[in-house]
């Protein structure tokens, strides 16, 4: 079982992230957590942290809110699939996506294209324990 | 005990949420300042995204009227009724006024 979970946060909203950053503290399962507003400094923050060795990524997972001004969910997941470390994952980090409405298929079928660089899921604001514990038992395999 | 039409319940601990409204307030604050000042004829994407902003960041924080307002904002601006807008704006910005004293009274900001 993994026991340390390094969490990216990424909302245009600096409240939100610190909002979801309080939570996430409280459930005592994250060794780190890491939040950025501007998804360019989050892009930037992900090519930098990986091991050095072999370009793997060093988050674990990554909470990407949907719709942003500066560049969306899908426009930041374009930029991140051009990344040699994303290229290279394995499917880490694992990618979920928040929005204020669930689309009725949880599968997303407009985001199939994203799975190949990560994305295991989307779920509706606000982020919640429940759901945190869901994600991290179905995709992490943690508990 | 929360007036549940003001604010909700969350899972957030009473002391932290404490820690972390006035920054959620000033947030709020700053990008209505800017939204206000958009012109509501031209600038409806703007006012679209801000206001998606507003209701994103109102949900989290479980401020149920700001929320409410952010959403009837959102929604109506794409549909050309400018008074109706202006009346959103107005109606988003007095729920603001009413849950910042809320929270001032309820939660010692």
């Amino acid at each position: 079982m993994r026991k340390e979970i390094n969490v990216l946060l990424i909302d245009d909203s600096r409240a939100t992230n610190n909002r979801n950053e309080s939570l996430l503290k409280s459930m005592n399962l994250f060794s780190g957590i890491n939040k950025y507003s501007n998804p360019n400094e989050a892009l930037d923050f992900i090519k930098n942290e990986t091991d050095g060795t072999d370009n793997k990524p060093l988050l674990d997972l990554i909470f990407l809110d949907i719709s942003m001004p500066e560049m969306d969910a899908f426009a930041f997941l374009d930029k991140y699939s051009r990344l040699d470390s994303a290229a290279e994952s394995d499917f880490f980090p694992k990618i979920v996506i928040v929005s204020d409405h669930l689309l009725e298929n949880r599968n997303l079928d407009h985001t199939n294209k994203y799975k190949t660089v990560g994305v295991v899921d989307h779920i509706k604001k606000p982020l919640d324990k429940e759901d945190v514990l869901s994600i991290l038992e179905e995709h992490l395999d943690e508990s | 005990m929360t007036n549940s039409s003001i604010f909700s319940e969350t899972e957030i601990s009473l002391e932290s949420f404490k820690d972390l409204l006035p920054f959620f307030f000033e947030e709020i604050s700053a990008d209505f300042k800017v939204l206000k000042q958009l012109d509501i004829f031209k600038d409806i994407e703007e006012i679209r995204s801000l206001a998606h902003k507003l209701k994103g960041s109102s949900t989290c924080y479980a401020a149920t009227l700001m929320s409410a307002s952010a959403k009837a904002l959102q929604e109506y601006v794409e549909t050309d009724n400018t008074e109706e807008t202006e009346k959103l704006i107005k109606k988003f910005e007095k729920a603001m006024h009413i849950t910042h004293d809320y929270a001032k009274e309820h939660f010692n900001i």
